[in-house]
């Protein structure tokens, strides 16, 4: 188990590298220059001109890109993402500021999603072909189809037209938050966070009822189980203390690397909400061409995609240990 | 030939696929809608249009719809002429023909383009959907969009497959090293934040619906490259590829006749599961702006006219909101039916 752990993170380097050169390439070869917001346009060009070389020279803009790659790594070392072009601060505090917003809303539609999925899916896999079974396997696999963004405008146009006017549909605070009593900011913070939860929470739901479901299935057939029952045991606690055990890992453990993805994903969500997340950083800096804080944000997404992987791949191996690992592409997903 | 016996074993699998596929409710009515999405959006000219289907005018009979739909098949503007006055920009048929003219126009007498004077109206009779904030048509646009989420699905898809097949094939045959550098090509691939990249490169080039199809194309291919790989590890173990090398065939042959027929139906499925993604993603990158650019319609910017008309014409929301849940819903219907048919084991699993 430690060699194999040890391979991936070996492994993991090349993975790293090949992310960071493309994003690299990609954002500093496309057209639109972030210094030319930055000169004052009012100025004899003479002038101008001589700003946006000190600003060149100043984010080291002057040199050859594969030495301004080579500069960046080595700063990324040492964990230091640079400043942010069209601002000037640390790219680290851009990031942290916004980084509650998004964790808060993700983490938020994890739990009501589990809180509502597992109980949804053991009833349907235990009472399997009932009616319940049924009318929820439906109703989930609809919602499972509708795009959360389509759900997002639906309800921002029911809150326009209805209208209810205490439902904000924009931003995560509103304005004076900071005057407001602990009770009402914690009321503020409700109601703007119920719209854009709902449409985080609604396709984890789907997903994970039908993930419960089909790996009870599968749970409930194996031979511990129907040694459990043999004992005389009750449904209810071979269901509990037998079965769901072992539905139960292979799903948190599927969350937890789906995490980095739904936090990558927030874009369409958070640019429609006016969220101050981690999705609308990334789309504005892309706009901006703020090349420092477009290159931390991959490179975090992309870490934390690979320890999610990792960290799936060993519990299923230590869980299972008919599981071996050839270093291949079959359990990246 | 040597993979004779292959041949009807083949068909008669495919037959026990299709009377599988058949037995399943959802999957038939997934498939029937597929069907009418793909006829709407080969015939949208005749749904929808400012020009008609057939009229008299100037003594002689024209079909300018009915040439509008022949020249979207590849070679048609070669194959057939244009329907002289009616496709010369600027003519005007609805002014041009006479009231008591012989016409026979579409069930949306309008054009996806046309602009009138009532902006943001409601469904009316004239209007079934009501119009966006130039006075398009709204259900023009929607017809003509089908088009474009077509177009979308399929063609990136078709790249993604292209090269998905090529990667994961080429993995998979050859093992060892080849495997493990085009491994970690998948995983960069896979850990990168696609959205991400897709934004990226789509500022790099001219928005639009070419380069969305192709930059789609090139960032969804890793699940069927790894589909692929699997099939080709375990099959390139079987007696028949045995046999094929020792009579000679070399690699190539042996990966394309051999082995990639026997390893395409786990990848059929992933592909109509994509074809489901990429209309989503192409639908959100005209939100952003980023796809299709107005005038021309797309679902994802009559939403995004939508959104910036809330508050004026919330009417306009629902429509293309529709139309994005059925298309996505019906080829996960297709690909999850699909699925069952060609491994009944896996069946009832999420």
């Amino acid at each position: 188990m430690f060699r194999y752990i040890l391979k991936r993170l070996i492994l993991a380097v090349p993975t790293f590298l090949g992310i960071t050169v493309v994003t690299f390439a990609v954002i500093h070869l496309a057209p639109g220059d972030p210094l030319d917001r930055l000169v004052d346009e009012s100025v004899p060009a003479e002038t101008s001109r001589h700003t946006y070389e000190l600003l060149e020279r100043h984010f080291g803009l002057d040199q050859p890109l594969h030495t301004q790659y080579a500069t960046w790594l080595r700063r990324i070392v040492t964990l230091d993402f640079g400043n942010s072009i069209p601002d000037h601060r640390p790219v680290w505090d851009k990031i942290s500021e916004r980084l509650p917003w998004t964790l808060g809303v993700a983490m938020l539609s994890m739990v009501f999603g589990l809180v509502l999925a597992v109980p949804i899916g053991v009833r349907s896999a235990t009472r399997r072909g009932g009616w319940f079974d049924s009318v929820s396997g439906t109703l989930l696999y609809a919602l499972y189809s509708v795009p959360s963004y389509v759900t997002a405008m639906v309800l921002i146009v029911i809150v326009v037209t209805v209208p209810i006017e205490w439902l904000p549909i924009r931003g995560a605070y509103s304005d004076g938050f900071d005057d407001l009593p602990a009770w009402g900011k914690t009321a503020d913070l409700f109601k703007h966070f119920l719209l854009i939860t709902i449409c985080f929470t609604y396709p984890a739901l789907a997903f994970q009822a039908r993930f419960v479901r089909g790996n009870l299935l599968e749970v409930l057939q194996q031979d511990y189980v129907r040694t459990a029952r043999a004992k005389g045991l009750s449904d209810r606690r071979v269901v509990i203390r037998h079965a769901m055990r072992n539905t139960m890992i292979p799903l948190v453990t599927y969350l937890g690397m789906l995490f980095p993805t739904v936090i990558a994903g927030s874009a369409i969500l958070e640019v429609m909400f006016a969220w101050p997340g981690i999705g609308r950083l990334m789309f504005d800096s892309i706009l901006q061409r703020d090349y420092p804080t477009v290159m931390a944000l991959s490179v975090i997404t992309a870490v934390l995609v690979q320890i999610g992987t990792l960290l799936a791949d060993v519990s299923y191996a230590w869980l299972d240990p008919r599981i071996r690992y050839d270093g291949g592409m079959d359990h990246v997903d | 030939m040597l993979i004779d016996a292959r041949q009807p074993a083949a068909n008669s699998h495919r037959r026990r696929v299709w009377r599988r596929f058949r037995s399943s409710r959802r999957g038939v009515i997934g498939l029937a809608v597929v069907v009418m999405l793909l006829s709407v959006a080969l015939l949208a000219p005749l749904i929808a249009g400012d020009r008609p289907i057939a009229c008299r005018y100037e003594g002689a009979l024209h079909f300018p719809a009915l040439i509008d739909v022949a020249h979207r098949f590849p070679f048609g503007k070669w194959l057939v002429r244009d329907s002289l006055p009616f496709s010369n920009v600027g003519f005007d048929a609805k002014r041009a023909l006479d009231n008591d003219a012989f016409a026979l126009w579409p069930p949306i007498p309008y054009g996806p383009l046309e602009i009138s004077e009532d902006a943001l109206a409601s469904p009316s009779r004239r209007h079934w959907l009501g119009t966006d904030g130039n006075g398009r048509d709204l259900a023009a646009r929607m017809v003509h969009g089908a088009v474009v989420s077509v177009k979308v699905g399929f063609i990136s898809m078709g790249i993604a497959a292209i090269v998905g097949v090529l990667i994961g094939s080429t993995a998979g045959y050859f093992g060892g090293w080849t495997d493990a550098i085009l491994s970690r090509l998948v995983e960069v691939v896979v850990c990168f934040p696609s959205f991400f990249l897709i934004l990226a490169v789509m500022v790099w080039l001219e928005p639009g619906i070419g380069n969305v199809m192709v930059v789609i194309g090139l960032t969804r291919w890793t699940s069927i490259a790894r589909f692929t790989r699997g099939e080709f590890m375990r099959l390139k173990r079987l007696d028949f590829v045995v046999a094929a090398r020792a009579m000679g065939a070399g690699p190539i042959r042996i990966m394309f006749r051999q082995l990639l027929p026997n390893a395409l139906a786990p990848v059929l499925v992933t592909i109509t599961f994509g074809v489901a993604q990429a209309i989503l993603l192409e639908a959100g990158l005209s939100w952003l702006g980023f796809g299709v650019q107005p005038p021309e319609p797309s679902w994802g910017n009559v939403l995004r006219s939508a959104y910036t008309n809330l508050r004026v014409a919330p009417h306009m929301v629902y429509p293309p909101c529709v139309a994005i849940f059925v298309a996505v819903l019906v080829y996960n219907l297709v690909g999850d039916a699909l699925r069952d048919a060609i491994d009944p084991r896996v069946r009832g699993r999420s």
